[in-house]
């Protein structure tokens, strides 16, 4: 088991380890543990509580709140390496490395509010159902994902598969 | 390395074999659950790997070789039993000093430390303590020692929900910290997915399930069709439980490998309790063995 | 593994000291009163001819009224170690059986045995020593009696608890505590039965066994009957009335006959009551006759050898036991 061993200070624990986001685990969501974990340091990311150069969390204060077992931790960390997003630094912790690219939570709302009043309120109308609603915009996502080319970051592309 | 093996391990107790014919070979770094229903013999396993019980056929060892119970093994594996048994008579600060004399070497100042952080008085009489305070001292006391295998019968039993999560989760970060691993039984297997990785299912004195936990899932699934093509399906897959209907048969299933299964089947996913359970329904149904355990019944002990 | 035994054990071990040290203030109080009497005795010159005889008489008389502190610590004494074994020795390993700990403590860093010898060898070298002690004081606490001929350190009395006997006694007792303990696992059963089984013991010793053991190997002369002398005597040779040596046990006694047969029990009471009975002289009258009294004796330098046999005999069991607890232990769980 590879742990992200944090040296304790020599006279104890001093001072506390800070961590900027907190995790929370949904276990009726059938959504993977690691997965969560993943995409809520992703979202964490995206609305700029984490920056470039942060800490994520010790895996051990993360299963020590959350009693979960270390190696999902482990995975969901090895999975953001492999995103390019954090990197673990042997002896000093996990570290954002990505640029995120950030979204204002206000911009957000008014993304949402386009969405609510505007294309699904049409869709309603129209007659579509939800399972209609998901089944055409998964494939028109699809097809702009493929429109847009290389100017769409690998995340993104990511979150897109999962989704199909 | 392995945290632990059993070698055709067997242990009777008059003409009742508690255990028997288990073959097992766990790999370190994991939390391992043994699950069954009770009097299914997983004390018995667990005394048996810790040394408290002779086995009457077949041998225990724990990590990599050593004979369960001898000196090396003794200083290395930390036990907490069934209702963490502890000196009632004595204070926490008493039940430190009698662990610290008992062992090699003991980290007198991580133990204050937790039990400090978990609001435990030294000064407290151990028969005073909760449930869950008593369960907390005593896991403390087994991390303490530093141990590479860390044993603990039916942990959470007598806990109240909170005292079971915050003792997971004392247990979850000292394995993080420590690298340890660890292993427990419970009746119980919805508190299980959180925490292990590994799982061994025991019913009636024999094992039924020894395997990492993502392998097992991925390697079954729920079925749904016809009732017409399930001969058809058992030529494919192990099938471990059928619910039969008039037309649609839904059964679970343990695929071989890529195979296809056939259009008619809808595959969907099946949950960790539903599987324990539908092997524990039966108790003769096939176990498995991850791929790293096949030779396990003939396998001579590295020492 | 001193602090564990002490965590564990220091109540009973208060308790058991406590005993041991209200018996020996007890002693202490009447200690001086009885052993001026001793040194009165002694100036007088008692039983010789020419000490004055009403002083002597007077102090063995008064002494006599005191013999009933001794035997009443005399048998405190013999039940000192039936409560060491039940109370020390039964819990032991008992306890850690029926409240479950032995599932914590013999999976900790010791194994069991050592853990098992440790305690045990700490235990039994405190109370050991204290009885050691006890017996030593109660050896000096009798020497009066002893001295006026009320009472012999022969006799099973004060035999069994001398500073040897008393300490062998206890540590034989632990051992059959500890061994019952790990034998019943139950606190109760074991404090039962090892009552009973030291209990018995103790008791078969004081009424045979020490006469048994006292009889091996004894020497024979030829002297003049005092008292009924004939069959088992055992009873210590009075100064100035037998003709044994001084300070030494009379085993048994029996008479020869002119053809040098040994007389029947019947014969013996006829030459008793018709023979000898009447005449002042017995020896005289038996030398006339050609008849011989023989006795079998120890002599007193032998005290300490037959002291030390017991001792050895007791220790002996008691290892044995021990070796038999470490055995159950390594076993049983």
């Amino acid at each position: 088991m590879i742990i992200d061993k944090v040296p304790d200070l020599p006279y104890g624990d001093a001072v506390e380890f800070v961590s900027f986001i907190s995790f929370r685990l949904d276990v009726k969501s059938g959504v993977p543990t690691y997965l969560q974990l993943v995409h809520q340091v992703e979202h964490a990311l995206r609305l700029g509580y984490l920056q470039l150069g942060d800490q994520l969390p010790r895996v051990k204060d993360v299963v020590g709140s959350l009693s979960i077992n270390p190696n999902t931790v482990i995975k969901a960390y090895a999975d953001l390496e492999r995103k390019g997003i954090a990197v673990g630094r042997p002896g000093r912790g996990t570290f954002i490395v990505a640029e995120p690219h950030t979204i204002g939570l206000a911009q957000l709302n008014a993304l949402r509010q386009s969405l609510l009043r505007g294309w699904l309120a049409e869709a309603r109308v129209a007659g579509l159902d939800e399972n209609d609603i998901v089944a055409l915009f998964a494939s028109t996502l699809q097809e702009f994902i493929a429109g847009a080319g290389s100017a769409t970051d690998s995340g993104k592309v990511k979150r897109a598969e999962e989704i199909a | 390395m392995n945290a632990f093996d059993a070698s055709d391990l067997g242990k009777r107790y008059g003409k009742r074999w508690a255990l028997q014919g288990c073959s097992l070979s766990v790999p370190a770094g994991h939390v391992v659950a043994i699950v069954g229903p009770n009097g299914a013999g997983k004390t018995t396993l667990l005394h048996c790997l810790i040394g408290l019980v002779e086995a009457s056929t077949g041998g225990a060892f724990v990590l990599d070789g050593l004979s369960a119970g001898s000196p090396d093994a003794l200083d290395r594996v930390a036990f907490v039993a069934q209702d963490a048994p502890l000196y009632k008579y004595l204070s926490v600060a008493q039940m430190i000093e009698v662990t610290r004399n008992l062992n090699r070497n003991f980290d007198t100042t991580l133990a204050r430390r937790r039990l400090d952080d978990l609001g435990i008085r030294l000064d407290q009489g151990v028969g005073k303590l909760s449930g869950g305070q008593q369960a907390q001292l005593a896991l403390a006391l087994a991390l303490a020692r530093h141990p590479e295998l860390l044993v603990l019968d039916e942990p959470l039993a007598r806990l109240d929900p909170l005292a079971r999560y915050e003792f997971m989760g004392v247990l979850m970060a000292a394995t993080a910290e420590e690298g340890l691993s660890v292993v427990f039984s419970s009746h119980v297997v919805s508190e299980l997915e959180r925490v292990a990785d590994y799982l061994i299912v025991i019913n009636s004195g024999r094992v039924q399930i020894a395997s990492e936990i993502d392998e097992l899932m991925n390697r079954h699934a729920f079925l749904t069709g016809p009732v017409e093509d399930l001969d058809r399906l058992s030529g494919t897959v192990d099938i471990v439980q059928t619910y039969r209907a008039d037309r649609q048969a839904r059964v679970l299933v343990r695929t071989r490998g890529a195979t296809s299964i056939g259009e008619n089947w809808e595959s969907s996913s099946v949950s960790l309790e539903e599987l324990v359970l539908a092997y524990l329904r039966d108790p003769h149904s096939s176990a498995l063995r991850s791929s790293n355990d096949v030779v396990s019944h003939v396998r001579g002990v590295r020492s | 593994m001193i602090r564990v035994t002490w965590l564990q054990h220091r109540f009973m071990v208060f308790g058991i000291l406590g005993l041991f040290g209200g018996l020996a203030i007890y002693m202490l109080a009447t200690y001086p009163a009885i052993h001026s009497l001793h040194a009165q005795w002694v100036t007088n010159g008692c039983p010789t001819r020419g000490a004055n005889e009403s002083t002597c008489m007077a102090v063995q008389s008064r002494l006599l009224d005191s013999e009933i502190n001794l035997t009443a610590i005399d048998i405190v004494l013999h039940v000192i170690p039936v409560v060491v074994g039940m109370f020390l020795g039964a819990p032991l390993i008992a306890r850690e059986f029926e409240s479950g700990t032995y599932r914590f403590t013999w999976t900790q860093g010791m194994p069991r045995v050592l853990w098992f010898a440790l305690k045990f060898t700490l235990l039994a070298a405190v109370v050991v020593t204290a009885a050691c002690l006890l017996g030593l004081f109660a050896t000096s606490y009798s020497v009066p009696f002893n001295a006026v001929s009320l009472m012999s350190h022969w006799q099973t009395g004060e035999f069994d608890v001398t500073g040897l006997t008393l300490g062998a006694w206890t540590l034989f007792s632990l051992a059959l505590g500890v061994f019952f303990g790990a034998l019943t696992k139950r606190v109760v059963s074991a404090m039962a039965v090892t009552g009973a089984v030291a209990g018995a013991a103790i008791i078969a010793a004081y009424w045979k066994l020490d006469f048994q053991l006292l009889a091996l190997g004894a020497k024979v002369m030829k002297t003049v009957p005092s008292g009924s002398g004939y069959g088992p005597l055992n009873q210590f040779a009075q100064p100035g009335i037998s003709k044994a040596p001084a300070g030494s046990w009379l085993v048994k006694g029996w008479y020869t006959g002119p053809n040098g047969n040994v007389l029947t029990t019947h014969a013996e009471k006829m030459l008793t009551i018709h023979g000898f009975g009447e005449s002042k002289t017995p020896g005289v009258w038996l030398a006339q006759h050609h008849y011989s009294y023989w006795v079998s004796y120890q002599p007193s330098s032998r005290f300490w050898y037959f002291e030390g046999t017991e001792t050895v005999i007791l220790v002996a069991l008691a290892l044995a036991l021990a070796w038999g607890t470490s055995a159950l232990i390594r076993k049983r769980a």
